[in-house]
């Protein structure tokens, strides 16, 4: 039996909740960039949006216990996420004594857009989205069409293997090609990065 | 090299729910002990992010160490480590058989005979810890009158005592000769030596007594360590 995604997250808060932090580590992993750009959209600082993240994912393990199975981890971490993003805003505006209304009601909150001020970010997040998708085209054309499948349109590897008629296998072999190439590439922008950096600061 | 793109292969699949339930549970452990297992997990995250979502502007952000620390938890990241664990088991077998043939030598060895430093200083101990100590003591000291110990603490070979009716204090050590530099010896230490079958050994009396007195002590000591011989 194939493990889908969400069998595969329950999997590991499992062995989280035995007490297997390396199985908790992978849930981090996976996640962490799309929580932080949930808590950057409340908070508009990524140094603190990092620290609500850190805290999120510290009391989801602490309290992993009482997670129940019948959401997704993902879910159940994001509303963690939102609500401690939440909490530091109320925190912050009693703090800076500009509190005029109610803000404890939850409607009180309006999701500003996101700031673009940081264009360091952006810079970073669309150089390593080019190189992906850079990587991506520069695949042979069986492995570019079995990744694409998968990533884009999100079909299994058995629906992958009918469209293009061939095993399984293959097309688990093919994917991971690409996806060995598209790591290689993260690789060497990570060890390029700093180089390229102070090239472009004034 | 190809067990390593055997592994790397099954993360792959197992990052798209394509892993049997078996085969999941067997590489969880493998990709959280090997760093470049964990990173390639992360990058095809990162990659599923930055093709999903156009607008994700945290991609190459990794919290992941702060969030172990905040939990009191070690990451292995290190390829250093990697090395240093690549052969885990190896390493628990040496540790065994290590210890092992340290409790066979060990077994081996004949217990240490007491020295007479030991079996003096203990004498000592026991001389002033024990209930009959002022007994032992004016035994070991006779001629010089009642005297009691000014401290039970000492240190091994050495005593400190003071002698009734007066505040006179004087101390009592005993040493392996080697060991001699640590006697503090001044100009009102007197030192006596004494040879027994397992070497010689210096007694020293320094305080605010009489020479002859001193003397006397020394006497004794010498007295009292051939009863111990």
């Amino acid at each position: 039996m194939k493990v889908s995604n969400k069998d595969l997250d329950l999997g590991l808060v499992k062995r989280a909740k035995a007490g297997d932090y390396q199985a908790f580590d992978l849930l981090v992993l996976k996640y962490q960039s799309r929580l932080i750009s949930t808590a950057f959209k409340f908070v508009k600082d990524l140094q603190i949006a990092e620290d609500l993240v850190q805290d999120s994912f510290i009391k989801s393990f602490k309290s992993i216990d009482s997670f129940r199975e019948d959401s997704t981890f993902y879910t159940w971490i994001y509303r963690i996420t939102v609500n401690t993003s939440k909490n530091y805003l109320v925190s912050k505006k009693r703090k800076d004594e500009i509190l005029q209304t109610d803000i404890s009601k939850e409607e009180n909150f309006i999701i500003e857009p996101i700031d673009k001020d940081t264009p360091e970010n952006l810079f970073h997040a669309s150089q390593l989205r080019n190189i992906i998708i850079e990587s991506l085209n520069g695949l042979g054309e069986d492995t570019k069409t079995a990744l694409t499948l998968r990533e884009f349109d999100g079909l299994s590897y058995e629906q992958i293997a009918e469209v293009v008629n061939c095993p399984v296998g293959t097309v688990r072999s093919r994917i991971f090609r690409g996806r060995e190439v598209i790591d290689e590439a993260i690789k060497e922008y990570r060890k390029g990065n700093q180089s390229s950096l102070a090239e472009i600061k004034p | 090299m190809i067990k390593n793109k055997i592994m790397k292969e099954k993360i792959s699949a197992l990052a798209d729910g394509e892993l049997s339930d078996f085969e999941t549970r067997r590489i969880l452990s493998e990709i959280s002990s090997n760093p470049e297992y964990r990173e390639f997990w992360k990058n095809i995250h990162q990659g599923k992010e930055a093709l999903e979502n156009e607008e994700s502007e945290f991609l190459d952000i990794d919290i992941s160490n702060r969030v172990s620390f905040g939990l009191d938890k070690v990451q292995l990241k290190d390829p250093e480590q990697i090395k240093k664990h690549k052969y885990p088991q190896a390493s628990y077998i040496l540790a065994s058989l290590f210890g092992f043939c340290a409790v066979i030598i060990y077994s081996l060895i004949p217990p240490p005979i007491e020295s007479f430093s030991d079996i003096a200083s203990q004498r000592i101990v026991d001389a002033i810890d024990s209930p009959q100590g002022i007994e032992v003591l004016n035994n070991s000291v006779s001629g010089l009158g009642i005297l009691q110990d000014f401290k039970s603490n000492q240190k091994g070979t050495l005593a400190n005592y003071r002698v009734p009716n007066s505040n006179k204090t004087f101390k009592v050590s005993l040493y392996p000769i080697k060991e001699v530099n640590k006697i503090g010896v001044g100009e009102a230490t007197r030192i006596s030596y004494i040879k027994s079958k397992n070497g010689t050994y210096v007694v020293s009396v320094s305080g605010n007594i009489s020479t002859e007195k001193k003397n006397q002590i020394l006497q004794n000591a010498n007295f009292f360590a051939e009863k111990i011989n």
